[in-house]
């Protein structure tokens, strides 16, 4: 009974300092401020990443693109029904393109991005896939990672639709 | 009465808070705002000046290059959610090494200029460019 009675005694009090408003708010406040803070960091570096990323995919598109103009003449004039690509050629073009990016890094290049290296080619004579990574720095180092700079990666895939067949 | 008036700390709790968040949250929610704003323009830019320069290199004639990019610019500006009136002041210039532009194996490069949709009207919100190669198939 008397366990009951201290435990009544020690939930009154408990109650009646919840209503009393002596003391301070602003630890508080300052704590909610500090995680708001934490979270906008989190977003503009997450934002950096979507642009970053979205800006390696059109340099990637654009050096795979540039590679399917390179036509195999052997197999052209064999009479392929799809226009050939001469991979050798095409991969050469696709490099200088991604070294091209570097040396004059354009508006459509983000500031993030610091690197694009070529991190593999398929070439099947039809079609080629290219696949890049880049390092980019971010604008604010993340509480969780050891450096400010990231890996993104991108793949594009290109291939000739005109058709030798439909086309003579 | 008055003293007790003064002395009495009810609602300083919430006066304290007030004086506290106001000038520390509203500008994150500010920047916030225009943050989200930018950042999803820059995004649609990029989509937008992709499309464009992909429908000029891919086209079959100098004049249905044109006419391509300026439907991208309406067609796929209105599917990314820019007002008619945006659209319409969007500007974007083609440019290339050699003239005309569309010419087999040629580059070109396509600058879009999406401006504000608030005021100043003039104000451009992001500047974007894509660059692509004119097919030498066509």
């Amino acid at each position: 009974m008397a366990i009951v009675q201290n435990y009544r005694e020690w939930a009154k009090e408990e109650f009646s300092k919840a209503h009393c408003e002596k003391g301070s708010v602003t630890v508080l406040t300052l704590g909610l401020f500090l995680l708001v803070l934490s979270a906008i960091l989190l977003i503009t570096d997450l934002s950096s990443l979507a642009v970053a990323k979205a800006s390696l995919t059109h340099i990637t598109e654009m050096a795979a693109q540039r590679g399917t103009h390179e036509v195999d003449e052997s197999r052209y004039y064999s009479g392929n029904s799809l226009l050939p690509i001469d991979c050798p050629i095409a991969l050469a073009r696709v490099l200088r393109e991604l070294e091209n990016r570097q040396e004059k890094p354009g508006s459509f290049s983000r500031p993030e991005i610091l690197s694009v290296v070529l991190s593999n080619f398929v070439c099947d004579g039809t079609s080629l896939e290219v696949h890049t990574k880049s390092e980019i720095r971010l604008p604010f180092k993340l509480p969780f990672a050891d450096s400010l700079n990231f890996e993104i990666q991108a793949m594009a895939v290109a291939r000739n639709l005109i058709d030798l067949k439909s086309t003579k | 009465m008055q003293r007790k008036l003064v002395l009495s700390e009810e609602g300083s709790a919430a006066v304290e808070f007030s004086m506290l968040a106001i000038p520390l949250f509203i500008p994150i929610f500010i920047y916030l705002n225009a943050f989200a704003s930018l950042s999803y323009t820059e995004l649609t830019a990029r989509t937008l000046v992709r499309q464009m320069v992909r429908a000029f290199a891919i086209s079959d004639s100098a004049q249905s290059a044109e006419e391509n990019v300026f439907k991208v610019l309406k067609i796929g500006g209105a599917a990314l959610g820019y007002s008619p009136d945006q659209i319409g002041r969007t500007t974007f210039e083609i440019s290339c090494e050699n003239q005309p532009c569309w010419r087999r194996g040629e580059r070109v490069k396509i600058e879009l200029r999406i401006p504000s949709n608030q005021e100043p009207a003039r104000q451009y919100l992001s500047t974007v460019s894509a660059e692509e190669y004119v097919s030498p198939w066509r």
